[in-house]
């Protein structure tokens, strides 16, 4: 990912938005970072670690490669169900 | 008169500025006015007032830039790499949806049409039929005024 | 072919539209491609190859088809005030070179083209008068008004007059929309400093010569110059004092050169003192509406109306930086351009806001029109609406029904309103296009 992207639609001054996370702890230990915050900018320092993102109900893992820097945590965690239609009311 | 630039046919009336913005995919109003400003084009120039340098300079100032195929090929690999890590972003491309928010209740026709991994035609891509893999149904396509048309149904059918 | 021909002839007997009336008479058409000059042996009796009927009108040779008013006098040096006059065939062909006759005019209701000689004549003749005798510096006016109001009009009387005199040079710009809009091609001529507009100053160069042909030849080169890539065949030309200004302007040099002849031409113009040299502009307002022209450099950026040769040599003839020993400036503003701001503040006539944008208020334009004096052409009188009325009557414009259900006074009150209380384009249009 190009550094820009990171700052795209952002003001150049304000930089990526940071949430501050136990990164630290994670790389150590290999547990996975369980997080509510979805808006959190995927840093390149991220890379490698397992996250557990919430989507509203419950957490969804995933585990951050290099390709992912530069979006946000929460783009990886959908939060809608698709529709299916299903044939009985029992079902 | 048909003057060929770069495999593309304009007219001998053409504006130079319109029609280059307008044969090549990804080449924007401002590209065409640096090129046509560093090889001293007056803004009213027309295709039948060219010389054969100056097309040869048009070729080459468009040679540096990325257009066309190329361009469509950066484009095609963005929208795979979302999907490949899994975004939310190419998602929505795979499942035919719009992508930034739209309403899918009504509407969201452009995207169910368009919007694929390997996506569907462009906003001004003049070679339409290559793009979507139907070129077979370019050669068969009918000529004339309700051409276009015609050959849009076809494409629905 | 041939059905066409009976159709449109068909129609033109029991058609009562607007445009075919609009005329007055049935108007022979003779096609002429955009070229202008294909031989008119094709008769084609169709609309012609024009998109617009006013253009039709004005590119096809129908004058022929026009009336010949009885008793008309010719525009010579007698000035009287409210009367009509014609011009002569000598002069209308130079006039149509300075550009003088354009296609909302209705030109074409006459065989011989017809002027009114009005209050603001009296003003040009002093104008031209004093142009003979004092430097171009002293004669600079400017000509303001409304669409219609007949500001091109006065400044064809203008060339008339110079014409008349016989000694006087007239640079005409005809259409100065045509420097600044992006319609002829340009190149940075590192030895003048200046872009340079080569096939602008063809057409230019070649009316300048036709109109001022006997005044060229008398008048002598002061020094020698060589002017080189004249064309395929020669490498280089050279000037002596030998030649004339008439050899200079007629020769035949590639584009790249065609600055510095004009720069040559104006030098000796300025140096001289045996003839007067008068600049006229039509559509002046399109050089000071937007100080930033179509063009841009070879960086893309943006290149501003006085870098252009043609442009600021008018620019320096309105300042007063360079004057003619004999001579005078005469523009003309146009009602199309955008409302000027940088025209009117340099003329005097409003403050400019300070804030304004660059492409709305250019302070260094408006600095260069400081002295320029400001001429308001006034509406027609209810005397010229009068015999300008009896022209038209005579000229078959009106409508019939028209004419026998009014007096020929309750018609000129009418009519005087009806223009807008004498506006002479108004007025045509309520008489022509009333049917």
């Amino acid at each position: 990912m190009r550094i820009t992207q990171i700052l795209s639609g952002r003001s150049v001054w304000k930089g990526p938005h940071i949430v501050p996370l136990p990164i630290g702890h994670a790389l150590k230990t290999g547990s996975p970072i369980r997080t509510n915050a979805r808006s959190c900018t995927i840093l390149p320092q991220f890379v490698g670690i397992k996250f557990q993102v919430h989507n509203g109900k419950e957490y969804v893992a995933f585990e951050v490669t290099e390709d992912m820097v530069g979006s946000k945590l929460g783009e990886f965690a959908p939060t809608r169900k698709r529709f299916s239609y299903t044939q009985t009311k029992n079902k | 008169m048909v003057t060929t630039i770069m495999g593309k046919p304009f007219r001998a009336k053409e504006l130079v500025t319109i029609g280059l913005k307008s044969k090549f995919y990804g080449l924007s109003e401002h590209d065409v006015s640096k090129v046509c400003s560093k090889l001293g084009f007056y803004p009213k120039m027309r295709i039948h007032q060219l010389t054969e340098q100056q097309i040869l300079g048009i070729t080459k100032e468009l040679s540096d830039l990325t257009i066309g195929a190329d361009k469509k090929a950066i484009i095609r690999s963005n929208i795979a790499l979302k999907r490949t890590i899994g975004s939310y972003a190419g998602m929505r491309h795979a499942l035919g949806l719009p992508v930034r928010g739209q309403r899918t209740k009504t509407n969201a026709k452009t995207a169910r049409r368009l919007n694929r991994i390997e996506r569907r035609g462009y906003a001004t891509s003049t070679n339409q039929y290559n793009a979507i893999g139907l070129q077979e149904s370019f050669h068969h396509s009918e000529q004339g005024v309700f051409a276009g048309f015609k050959n849009f149904m076809r494409i629905l059918i | 072919m041939l059905r066409l021909s009976v159709v449109f002839r068909s129609s033109k007997l029991f058609s009562t539209s607007a445009l075919q009336l609009a005329a007055s008479r049935p108007v022979k058409a003779t096609a002429k491609g955009f070229k202008g000059n294909v031989s008119g042996k094709k008769n084609r009796k169709t609309a012609g190859s024009f998109r617009f009927f006013e253009d039709h009108i004005h590119y096809t040779k129908n004058r022929e088809e026009g009336t010949q008013l009885s008793n008309l006098e010719f525009f010579g040096n007698e000035l009287h005030s409210n009367k009509v006059v014609g011009f002569t065939e000598k002069q209308v062909q130079k006039l149509v070179q300075l550009g003088a006759f354009k296609k909302d005019q209705f030109n074409e209701l006459f065989k011989v083209p017809i002027t009114l000689l009005r209050n603001e004549t009296e003003i040009i003749h002093k104008f031209i008068t004093s142009t003979q005798s004092t430097p171009s510096s002293e004669n600079r006016i400017c000509l303001l008004g409304e669409r219609g109001i007949g500001k091109t009009t006065l400044l064809t009387q203008a060339q008339a007059l110079a014409l008349n005199n016989g000694n006087t040079i007239i640079i005409p710009i005809s259409y100065a929309l045509k420097l600044v809009d992006g319609t002829n091609d340009y190149f940075y001529d590192s030895k003048l400093g200046t872009y340079t507009q080569p096939m602008y100053l063809k057409k230019l160069l070649a009316k300048i010569e036709y109109v001022n042909k006997e005044s060229l030849q008398k008048l002598s080169l002061s020094q020698d110059y060589t002017i080189d890539g004249i064309s395929k065949d020669k490498a280089s030309v050279k000037f002596t004092p030998k030649h004339s200004l008439l050899d200079l302007v007629k020769a035949n040099v590639a584009g790249r050169q065609r600055g510095k002849v004009f720069q040559i031409l104006i030098n000796e113009l300025l140096k001289q003192n045996k003839s007067s040299v008068l600049l006229t502009v039509d559509n002046f307002s399109a050089l000071t509406s937007n100080p930033i022209t179509a063009y841009r450099n070879i960086e893309n950026k943006l290149i501003y109306t006085e870098e252009f040769q043609i442009s600021k040599f008018i620019f320096q003839l309105t300042s007063g930086e360079i004057s003619f020993n004999q001579g005078g400036v005469l523009l003309a503003t146009s009602s199309d351009d955008k409302p000027s701001i940088t025209l009117k503040h340099g003329l005097g006539l409003i403050e400019a806001d300070p804030y304004l944008k660059e492409s709305e208020f250019s302070r260094q334009l408006a600095s260069k029109l400081v002295g320029v004096k400001p001429i308001e052409v006034s509406k027609l009188s209810k005397e010229n609406v009068s015999i300008l009325i009896e022209k038209y009557i005579e000229a078959q414009a009106f409508n019939n029904f028209e004419l026998e259900a009014n007096s020929k006074e309750h018609l000129v009150n009418q009519k005087y309103v009806l223009s807008g209380n004498g506006n002479p384009l108004e007025l045509l249009k309520s008489i022509t296009l009333y049917h």
